[in-house]
């Protein structure tokens, strides 16, 4: 309960400002509130100076913000859209390619195998004709081929 | 468009949503980060942060929140974020004029906007009011500055803060009582 009119005093005023303002106080204790504001010269100013700087609030409700701060905030989430289809990208770079990569060289190696595989008669065949020739040139005492050219140019 | 389709829209990207989300929530988001910061350009910049948050962090909103509380949660966030960094960034410079000291016989802590000496009537009362509101502990701050400025309601409140009506009020009615105690020892002081 608020202080009765003959009691109150410049505390009652200074803590009642914004209920005094807001409507807020009891009919009997707003008379009160504005019959010491009559008497009381201080507490007038501080309560005019409450007023005055509380009205600040209504003056800033009033600002407008930029009428282009909409097209701002567009412009900022479609980048961020285009920095997250970026960085979508080097998952493809970074993991599937050296992976395709891989595996063409696993498929070239399967592949070389398979050659070698398929060819190895040919080549088993070649290395015998060769054991022969050596073993047919051992029979006959036909020495290594000689370069006569160099031995002739050495010679002289 | 509802509630639903909007987030569903937000989630796939689509731009129509996005459009959607920006000129439905762009003012009261601008407005709500004016309130707390005082200037309008960062405001304006703090509401990119809000969105591009809204945006990046869609797929975990919950909708035990409208989607409208859940943006103001965050632009009440940012725009405390903001304050406190400058709050850093002010100690910071103060600290490095100490230090580096002040030769041309001003006092370091003088970069402060001297509330006396403004020109500006509304520019000095915008001044006083701001600094008394921004002395406030924060929860009485979000609770004075929703309600006084934006005008909402004890419940949209609560929800915003996820307490109860009646620490909205308890909040509220304190935050009136630091003011006024604030505000009448300035106007004492400077009588």
């Amino acid at each position: 309960m608020h202080k009765s009119i003959h009691h109150m005093d410049c505390l009652f005023i200074r803590r009642n400002l914004f209920s005094y303002q807001e409507h807020k106080l009891s009919d009997k204790d707003t008379k009160e509130f504005e019959a010491h504001l009559l008497s009381c010269a201080e507490c007038s100013r501080i309560v005019s100076e409450f007023r005055s700087v509380t009205s600040v609030i209504d003056l800033r409700k009033d600002a407008e913000p930029n009428p282009f701060a909409g097209t701002r905030i567009i412009q900022r989430l479609e980048s961020e859209m285009e920095s997250n289809k970026e960085k979508r990208e080097p998952v493809f770079i970074r993991i599937l390619q050296p992976l395709a990569v891989a595996a063409l060289l696993v498929i070239a190696v399967i592949i070389g195998f398979s050659i070698v595989k398929q060819r190895e008669p040919e080549i088993s065949a070649i290395i015998n004709h060769r054991q022969d020739i050596q073993a047919i040139q051992s029979d006959l005492n036909i020495p290594d081929f000689v370069d006569e050219d160099e031995t002739f140019f050495a010679n002289k | 468009m509802t509630e639903s389709e909007l987030v569903e829209g937000l989630i796939n990207q689509n731009k129509i949503a996005i459009q959607y989300l920006v000129d439905h929530y762009q003012k009261d988001v601008i407005k709500t980060a004016y309130y707390f910061v005082a200037i309008m350009e960062d405001a304006e910049d703090l509401s990119q942060e809000v969105f591009l948050e809204v945006f990046r962090s869609i797929s975990r909103y919950k909708k035990n929140a409208s989607l409208s509380t859940w943006i103001y949660r965050i632009t009440v966030n940012k725009s405390l974020d903001h304050l406190r960094r400058q709050k850093r960034r002010n100690i910071f410079n103060q600290v490095k004029s100490l230090i580096q000291g002040s030769n041309d016989g001003t006092h370091a802590f003088s970069k402060d906007p001297p509330i006396l000496d403004t020109r500006n009537e509304d520019n000095e009362k915008r001044q006083i009011l701001d600094k008394a509101v921004n002395s406030l502990p924060e929860n009485q701050r979000i609770a004075f500055v929703l309600n006084k400025y934006e005008e909402m309601a004890y419940k949209d409140i609560a929800e915003i803060m996820n307490l109860s009506v009646s620490s909205v009020e308890s909040l509220l009615h304190r935050a009136k009582l630091n003011l006024q105690k604030k505000l009448v020892n300035y106007f004492s002081d400077y009588a």
